[in-house]
């Protein structure tokens, strides 16, 4: 990823779950793991432009499999991560916790 | 009939590559929810999912094609703004200079530029553009110019875009299920 590149949220979420389920996640896979670990149910497209684009930047990779009749005779698109992405996701790791070094996150009493 | 509506919107929203494990990964989702949720309310919650998508495709399948084609998109569309405002002089000379031919006429462009994989979309949004430039460039810069080259802008893009709807219809007919 280019200098002053930064990850969006939602690609963070999905590069980590790539990361989490190794090489072979699927689309459909990626978007159950992602609703079992945050609560939140993305849309099927939402997750498939974003892996789109992270393939783009060459953060994952991505190859077809066997079409199978339980997805009505439709391959699956498997994909893994790269070394990049692996750089990338230890790069938003650092600015993280740059950004709560000395931070208090306790509420404020009145 | 159901995922045949969901398959057909896919397929009009999203890249093909993409389509294509979008609608298999719909597939085995519905058939996972019909097991413990039944028919219905698996294919709801897949129509759902087609409506959530429809956003995210649309500004993705827009960017990627802006990335990979605004140059040769902006070329055709230079090209048919210059032949549009040379031959502007001819068209009166032989009478096909009314409004109507006009819209014919962008008509035939859009269906002619909807026909160049590359160039289709992109390419008309960038003609009315040049065209809203021209038009500006020709007339005297006053405010009822203005009004006036908006409404020939918004004319001629009903045209393209009338035209460029009814190719993607003609398109998803003709798509194999």
């Amino acid at each position: 990823m280019a200098k002053g590149e930064y990850l969006g949220e939602f690609e963070h979420i999905v590069l980590l779950i790539v990361l989490r389920l190794g090489d072979g996640a699927y689309g459909a896979m990626i978007r159950a793991e992602i609703e079992r670990v945050t609560g939140r149910s993305p849309a099927i497209g939402a997750v498939h432009a974003t892996l789109e684009r992270l393939e783009r930047k060459r953060l994952v990779s991505s190859w077809i499999g066997e079409p199978t009749a339980e997805r009505g005779g439709k391959a699956k698109r498997h994909f893994k991560i790269e070394a990049a992405g692996i750089s990338a996701l230890k790069d938003a790791r650092g600015t993280l916790e740059r950004l709560h070094a000395g931070v208090s996150l306790q509420e404020a009493t009145a | 009939m159901g995922i045949d509506l969901e398959v057909a919107l896919i397929r009009a929203l999203a890249p093909s590559d993409l389509a294509e494990a979008i609608i298999g990964d719909l597939h085995e989702r519905r058939a996972a929810l019909a097991q413990t949720l039944g028919d219905s309310k698996a294919l709801a919650a897949s129509r759902s999912d087609v409506v959530r998508s429809l956003f995210s495709l649309l500004a993705y399948g827009a960017s990627r094609s802006l990335a990979d084609n605004w140059v040769f998109a902006l070329a055709c569309a230079a090209v048919t703004c210059a032949l549009c405002v040379a031959t502007i002089p001819l068209w009166n000379q032989i009478g096909f200079g009314g409004a109507g031919y006009h819209v014919l006429r962008l008509a035939i462009i859009g269906l002619v530029l909807g026909c160049i994989p590359r160039a289709s979309t992109l390419s008309c949004a960038f003609l009315l553009l040049l065209i809203g430039a021209a038009d500006w460039a020709i007339d005297v810069h006053e405010t009822a110019v203005a009004w006036r080259v908006l409404s020939l802008v918004l004319q001629d893009g009903i045209a393209m875009g009338a035209m460029l709807a009814m190719l993607s219809l003609v398109r998803l007919l003709r798509e194999p299920a």
